[in-house]
């Protein structure tokens, strides 16, 4: 299987794959962007600033070890996944207060209400990069309902380091930056592709582009 | 005071003073020893229940059951002995419903967590295993007791095993 060799197959990545990586999600995120846009009407840029090939060891030192939202989706079908969305809980307070035409610093409890919007921009953002990716790859992908919860970074993440720890001591790790009108959020967009998906996934880019 | 922070698939030991921590466990198992007489004390945090079922492929301290020989024989090395060792066992959540695989992990990692130690002889002491939250843990070395944060209902609480 082609998956024996995953590991020594992301170390190695080239320029080219890396680039066709990061320009294909740049693609995605501006199509989650335009759908946060007419959700808000407000403007939304997200731009990925990189995509990066990390130790699982290291993964708490690179994210930060401490708590915050995350949106997870399972991605099934053309692509095997799990795609999170990680937001700072004080972000996701003024994310709604954004949302809900507030002045900012208005919400002070992460409420119900407050969790439900976080969990559809997320939802949003995951499904945009998701379609954006299925149509490069002329493939369905299948998405679960969202789910959030608020914990410590690698709880959240674990189960699909684990996924991708049978096949490798390293995963591909793609960071979004995110700004609605003049405020920025430091938040993450993160997919752990399933190896086997991973590779086909770059080489339809990379043939795509030469 | 010293603290060394253990990563994800990898342990630490240590003699006497400092922490020993790990953050964030969710489907993954900390598992901490501890010599009370010699104050040896160690830290493992791993990702995968078992080496073999998957081909012992990488790192062997990401797994449950070849990370724990690695966490003995340097526990031993300090001068810690496995028949008096404490042992206490802490993660195996599973975080998410749809998680598909991911929702049995947790459970493994503790099942094999647990089998290795009663293979090894190792008593376990402690446990706080299972349940939807991720933990993080805090081994004293002076004293040999575990710290544990969690986060339940958007609040963290604390407790000391």
């Amino acid at each position: 299987m082609a998956s024996e060799d995953y590991e020594r197959y992301i170390r190695e990545l080239d320029e080219l794959s890396l680039s066709a990586l990061k320009e294909t999600f740049n693609i995605g995120a501006s199509r989650a962007a335009d759908s946060l846009s007419r959700m808000t009407g407000r403007p939304v840029s997200i731009t990925v600033p990189e995509v990066r090939v990390v130790q699982i060891r290291e993964v708490p030192e690179v994210l930060g070890d401490d708590i915050k939202l995350g949106v997870y989706v399972r991605l099934s079908g053309g692509v095997e996944g799990h795609a999170f969305f990680l937001l700072e809980p004080e972000d996701g307070r003024r994310l709604f207060d954004i949302l809900s035409g507030n002045p900012m610093g208005t919400t002070r409890e992460l409420d119900e209400l407050c969790r439900s919007a976080v969990e559809e921009v997320g939802n949003i953002l995951i499904s945009s990069f998701a379609n954006a990716l299925s149509e490069f790859l002329g493939t369905v992908i299948e998405q679960t309902p969202p789910e959030l919860v608020m914990d410590f970074t690698s709880a959240i993440l674990d189960f699909a380091l684990a996924d991708v720890g049978r096949y490798s001591d390293y995963t591909v790790i793609l960071r979004t930056e995110m700004a609605v009108e003049d405020f920025e959020f430091r938040e993450n967009f993160l997919l752990i592709p399933d190896p086997k998906s991973m590779e086909r996934i770059i080489k339809t880019l990379v043939e795509g582009l030469l | 005071m010293r603290e060394i922070r253990v990563g994800i698939g990898d342990y630490a030991v240590g003699r006497e003073r400092g922490i020993i921590s790990t953050y964030g466990l969710g489907s993954c198992v900390g598992i901490t020893l501890y010599d009370r007489a010699t104050k040896v004390g160690g830290l493992l945090h791993a990702l995968l229940p078992e080496a073999s079922r998957y081909g012992n492929r990488g790192n062997p301290a990401k797994y449950v059951d070849t990370g724990l020989q690695l966490l003995l024989k340097d526990f031993k090395r300090l001068g810690g002995n496995p028949v008096r060792a404490e042992a206490k066992l802490f993660g195996g959540a599973h975080m998410f419903r749809g998680a598909g695989e991911g929702l049995t992990i947790g459970r493994k990692n503790v099942e094999v967590a647990k089998r290795e130690l009663r293979r090894l002889g190792i008593r376990l002491v402690a446990e706080d295993t299972g349940g939807r939250g991720g933990r993080t843990i805090y081994l004293d070395l002076s004293t040999g007791k575990v710290r544990m944060r969690k986060v339940c209902n958007g609040r963290v609480i604390e407790r000391v095993y």
